[in-house]
């Protein structure tokens, strides 16, 4: 079952166009990594499907425009996880991941929002934080509240822009290893942007590789990832392993000579 | 893994901040009856209470002094505690800014100019004895309507609306200093005084003015209480989280300058306790807005009070402004609480 189809996507920010008209579908529960270079466009896509940015084209959810759904509706069906950086004043780890029922709850949380937020907390193996600052914690800790209130927003969709940015390698696999999870036991579909090229082949079920607001190419990663188009994408040459146990492994070795 | 102690400790703390407010509303009514007992006529505070419950028109000495004289200052000195303080508390949470006030958008200068208009030049939309309120209470509005009208040009963000405020506190202010240096020295005179902030000009119509402004407002800043949590996490965050963010941002801005228009055209600018009562009550209450909001309306009213009373007793007979109070009282009170913080808020 397709969960979301993009058809003929453009993004401007004033005269500069970001993205370029884009059109794929995901299917429901898929796992899928946008990877590309820098200013490729994948956060403006990310924000596009979020609607936080109002783009031309169309975007169906579950077969419904999402440009006929209202903003909390929206709220209740697409998880959003920004990048870490920004303060978050006077909260504690439980009110910021509280927040994310602000779609589906009133004036007072009930019984299945708490149960909702204790799982989130639970999942992320961030109990011992509960009564902490937000604005104290490390980017790490930051970074796995940030995903815990996603969670906790119990959407179909979760979008993550590049989640694993401030986290250590521990910390990297045990989030992407808790998104997977989530994904493949909930059926929730899930679109993250990641730079690693070998973490994104690792935990997708199929990559998305864009390149100045263009699809490169769809696929998995074995379809995708080659050593050709990596030089053609990032200007760079490498060198892919293939390992038994966490598949392709991409090396980089040098920027391409002659692209400055 | 049991997580039950998670949903516990949430429900406790949902409790302690109940408890608080409780407290606070407790505190203030205490310290109503002693304000009422301060004056030259004694009264007990047991007699002040009876007199209180027994209702207006009793026909007794006590009855008099207390309906007639002290409770309506007392009264107003409640609201605009309670209106600068929640305004302050709004402003701080729709900006994410902690040297946000219910000034920040100009809208001290812009009722001082009002102020003076009426003072030095007598002119005004409204004749009569509220002259100078009308016109402090329109030039209030005013400053905010300018403000959304340029902050909304480029999107209603914090930086947009504290840029525009910036801006139109400026051009009342030279305004201000204009009409000042026109004026007569008995008039110069008189903007200043009404500047200070005084509860003086309280009559019974004064706190009815500031009431209904007060009961229009609390209810709905009380229900987007969630939605300013969510604007804490950025706009982009509250977008995702269903929140129409340019629509409480928009409400928020209006109801506080309405807010503070209602009742600083009566009393004249008193600064401070804006800022610095939703501070105190974070730093007790915590950051929820369903909490913090009704604990700022609380902790601003016990503030202004309590200065209030102080200022009419400490140098006796003489009374001096409740603005300037405001700062003496409030600002050691700040500096102990914020270098005794063990937290990070901001």
């Amino acid at each position: 079952m397709v969960a979301i189809t993009v058809n003929n996507l453009k993004f401007s920010y004033q005269s500069t166009q970001i993205l370029h008209d884009l059109t794929f579908a995901i299917r429901s529960g898929e796992l899928i990594c946008l990877v590309g270079p820098n200013g490729s466009g994948k956060t403006t896509l990310i924000r596009c499907i979020d609607r936080i940015l109002r783009p031309s084209g169309s975007i169906l959810l579950d077969q419904r425009d999402i440009r006929d759904m209202g903003q909390r509706e929206i709220a209740e069906k697409i998880g959003y996880v920004p990048q870490t950086g920004s303060k978050i004043a006077a909260a504690t780890v439980f009110d910021v991941v509280m927040m994310g029922r602000t779609p589906h709850m009133g004036w007072r949380s009930q019984e299945h929002d708490l149960s909702h937020v204790e799982e989130a907390i639970r999942l992320l193996g961030i109990e011992d934080l509960v009564d902490r600052e937000y604005n104290e914690l490390s980017g790490g800790q930051q970074q796995r509240v940030l995903i815990a209130r996603a969670v906790a927003q119990d959407p179909k969709l979760l979008l993550l822009d590049e989640p694993t940015n401030s986290l250590d390698i521990h910390h990297q696999l045990e989030a992407l290893s808790i998104i997977r999870h989530l994904s493949h036991t909930t059926g929730i579909t899930v679109i993250m942007a990641v730079h690693d090229l070998t973490i994104a082949a690792r935990y997708a079920d199929r990559l998305m590789m864009l390149k100045g607001g263009k699809i490169v190419g769809v696929g998995t990663p074995e379809e995708l990832i080659t050593e050709e188009r990596i030089r053609e994408v990032y200007h760079v040459e490498s060198r892919i392993f293939h390992d038994p146990d966490v598949g392709i492994v991409v090396t980089p070795l040098r920027p391409v000579a002659g692209i400055l | 893994m049991d997580t039950g102690w998670i949903r516990n400790g949430y429900i406790q703390r949902t409790q302690g901040r109940i408890t608080i407010l409780l407290i606070l509303a407790v505190l203030l009514l205490l310290l109503t009856g002693v304000a009422a007992t301060l004056g030259s006529y004694p009264i007990g505070v047991i007699e002040v209470y009876q007199t209180i419950l027994a209702g207006p028109g009793a026909d007794t000495e006590a009855g008099t002094i207390v309906w007639d004289y002290r409770l309506p200052r007392i009264l107003m000195g409640i609201l605009t505690g309670a209106a600068l303080g929640l305004a302050g508390a709004v402003m701080q949470g729709i900006l994410r800014n902690p040297l946000a006030s219910p000034f920040t958008l100009g809208i001290a200068s812009a009722a001082s100019f009002g102020a003076s208009l009426a003072i030095i030049l007598g002119a005004g939309v409204v004749g009569g004895g509220y002259l100078i309120a009308a016109n402090a209470f329109l030039f209030t509005l005013i400053a905010a309507a300018l403000v959304y009208g340029l902050a909304q040009v480029r999107g209603i963000t914090p930086e947009t609306m504290i840029m525009a405020g910036i801006a139109i506190m400026y051009l009342f202010s030279a305004l201000t200093s204009f009409l000042q240096y026109i004026g007569t020295s008995e008039d110069v005179h008189a903007v200043v005084f009404w500047m200070f902030g005084s509860l003086g000009r309280s009559t019974w119509e004064t706190v009815t003015v500031a009431f209904f402004i007060f009961i229009l407002t609390f209810p709905v800043f009380i229900f987007y209480a969630r939605s300013i949590n969510a604007l804490s996490a950025g706009d982009e965050t509250a977008t995702s989280l269903g929140v129409s963010v340019e629509k409480v941002r928009m409400l928020g801005m209006g109801g506080a300058a309405l807010l503070t228009a209602g009742v600083i055209c009566f009393t004249g600018t008193i600064g401070f306790i804006g800022l610095v009562a939703p501070h105190i009550t974070r730093m007790i209450i915590g950051g929820d807005n369903r909490f913090l909001l009704p604990g700022t309306a609380l902790m601003g009213a016990i503030i202004l009070l309590g200065a209030d009373s102080l200022g009419r007793t400490i140098m006796a007979p003489m009374i001096l402004p409740v603005g300037i109070m405001t700062a003496f009282l409030g600002v050691p009170f700040f500096i102990y609480l914020f270098l005794r913080r063990r937290r990070d808020y901001w």
